[in-house]
């Protein structure tokens, strides 16, 4: 029998494991655990990254922890402090999330894919008790679950024509097996929401509080880019993927940005804007190669702090609308200062580390002899800029309104570090990472 | 070619017993205990169709969960020859996360009605 989680030490999914078990462990104490599980909860999170960290290369396997946990810490650290369930949910996705991260068996990847989804619906059920927020998530509940159907399918007809559901397998040029690959690879598309699986998106982030849309937007969308990976890079290097994925990036990416344009929430901008970028990911996944692997890592780690960043600004203004950002640089200068640097750098302005992700995308199309694809992602920078300039333009050179917004509750102290830490990074990022990626090979 | 050919015999005999049995049978009396649903001979509590409460949910849930890991377990006890040291370690983790979640949900108040 093949064991299901073949890694080089699975020492450290355990421990994500004992992480989950311990938090619960806390709801059995007579008084209201408070703040202990969240500690519990991140302390465990961040040890088990530490563990299974492997610097030098991130590869499709445990490398990709840090990233999910670091995706999620925020969330974790601005729960209002009341029980265990919600650390214990945001802990089993993360556990769900490294067992993607570890799977080299189908059913692994599968059990993972699960793990990751079911805790999420239940955070985004538990946001409110208001009709739209369950709505919202039965939405994002139903298609989820379409999703995880298309992908056992899939998985089903592989096994048919191959007679393996192992991963380390290169899959066969006939209909049937690539017909697989093309439906068990709607499951990661889906949770990237990718163009035309993209229509729970803007409820569902509408609905959710800023930082459990944080979590949603990077560390799940790391987790669907590194699925999407293992199915096109692993399992298919040749397939009809390398030809379906760009142009249903290219495809995600433009209808993104136009929907983006005419929006008057905040969330909903910010939501379009996420799934742009997921759109740029799955372009990328298709170009295939060795070189997809490494620019969708730096991509998404440059993408961890300015999206972040942008999501944690809502949440310490108490913004909701894109009108509540008139007059922001006259209310809170610091604060406007930080909200331009993440935005330009999620646009792609040249000294953030948006600019230097878009780059690194633009060259991978390139390389991979897809120029299309590369003047597609040109175009939708321009688009994007549209909206982008205009979350900037109303915070610094709109006039302030006579009465300021009211801001429900008094953000927790801890917003305004994280959102410096946020915009810091994604700056240094754009400074740092060039030379550290050697740009240079790059270029060549 | 003969496939068919039974099925179209099998088809017409049960239209043929379904419809003698209508046209030549007496007509049952639907009325009194008679026309009550059987409920292992209780009195029905509900009409059929009602919806159940949503407490019963989370007994079924539960249940399912109880009800699975039987099936994990059956492995263990149909496969022949001895039993090694990490089939019993394997074995004991699992047992030992069935019962802390059976814990988990009793602590919780989960089994109450």
């Amino acid at each position: 029998m093949t064991s299901l989680l073949v890694a080089p030490n699975p020492l450290p999914l355990l421990a994500f494991g004992v992480t989950v078990l311990a938090v619960l462990a806390t709801g059995f104490a007579r008084r209201r655990p408070g703040a202990t599980a969240r500690t519990i909860a991140a302390t465990g999170l961040v040890v088990a990254a530490a563990r299974s960290c492997d610097p030098g290369a991130m590869g499709l396997g445990a490398g990709w922890t840090p990233l999910f946990v670091a995706g999620a810490l925020p969330f974790l650290a601005l729960l209002p402090s009341a029980g265990e369930v919600a650390p214990a949910l945001i802990a089993s996705s993360v556990l769900g999330m490294a067992v993607l991260a570890w799977a080299r068996h189908l059913f692994a990847l599968f059990l993972g894919l699960e793990l990751m989804s079911l805790p999420l619906y239940l955070l985004l059920a538990r946001q409110s008790r208001e009709r739209r927020t369950l709505e919202a998530a039965l939405k994002y509940f139903f298609s989820g679950s379409l999703a995880a159907g298309l992908f056992l399918m899939g998985m089903a007809l592989l096994y048919v024509s191959t007679g393996s559901f192992s991963l380390d397998q290169a899959v066969p040029a006939r209909p049937a097996a690539q017909l697989a690959l093309v439906l068990m690879g709607c499951a990661p598309l889906f949770k990237l929401a990718a163009f035309p699986l993209h229509f729970w998106l803007p409820d569902a982030y509408d609905a959710a509080s800023p930082e459990l849309a944080s979590f949603m937007s990077t560390s799940v969308k790391a987790a669907g880019a590194l699925m999407l990976l293992k199915l096109s890079v692993a399992l298919g290097p040749d397939s009809y993927l390398t030809w379906i994925l760009p142009a249903v990036g290219a495809a995600t990416m433009t209808v993104a940005n136009l929907l983006a344009l005419r929006q008057d929430s905040l969330h909903r901008v910010l939501a379009y804007s996420s799934m742009a970028h997921a759109g740029t990911l799955i372009l990328l996944a298709g170009t295939g190669g060795e070189g997809a692997l490494s620019a969708t890592a730096v991509y998404l780690w440059i993408y961890l702090f300015m999206n972040a960043g942008a999501w944690l600004v809502l949440r310490a203004g108490g913004l909701r609308r894109v009108s509540d950002l008139r007059g922001l640089s006259a209310r809170r200068p610091i604060l406007a200062l930080l909200w331009a640097v993440v935005i330009l750098s999620l646009a792609g302005i040249p000294p953030t580390g948006g600019f230097f992700a878009k780059l690194l995308v633009f060259l991978a199309a390139l390389q991979a002899d897809k120029p299309w694809a590369a003047a597609a992602l040109a175009l939708n920078g321009l688009l994007a800029l549209g909206y982008y300039a205009r979350l900037v333009r109303e915070a610094f050179l709109e006039a302030a309104p006579k009465e300021a917004p009211a801001a429900e509750t008094e953000p927790p102290r801890l917003v305004p570090i994280l959102v410096c830490v946020c915009a810091l990074g994604a700056l240094w990022l754009g400074l740092w990472a060039p030379a550290a990626v050697g740009v240079e090979a790059w270029l060549k | 070619m003969g496939l068919a050919i039974d099925l179209l015999v099998v088809l017409a005999l049960v239209a043929a017993l379904s419809l003698a049995s209508r046209l030549l049978g007496p007509r049952p009396r639907m009325e009194g205990d008679k026309g009550m649903p059987y409920e292992t001979g209780m009195p029905p509590l509900a009409q059929p169709g009602a919806h159940p409460w949503a407490s019963y949910y989370r007994f079924a849930v539960l249940f399912v969960i109880f009800d699975v890991d039987l099936a994990f377990l059956a492995p263990w006890l149909v496969q022949g020859g001895r039993p090694d040291a990490g089939m019993l370690v394997a074995l004991t983790a699992f047992l030992g996360l069935v019962g802390f979640t059976l814990a988990y949900v009793w602590r919780k108040g989960a089994l109450e009605c």
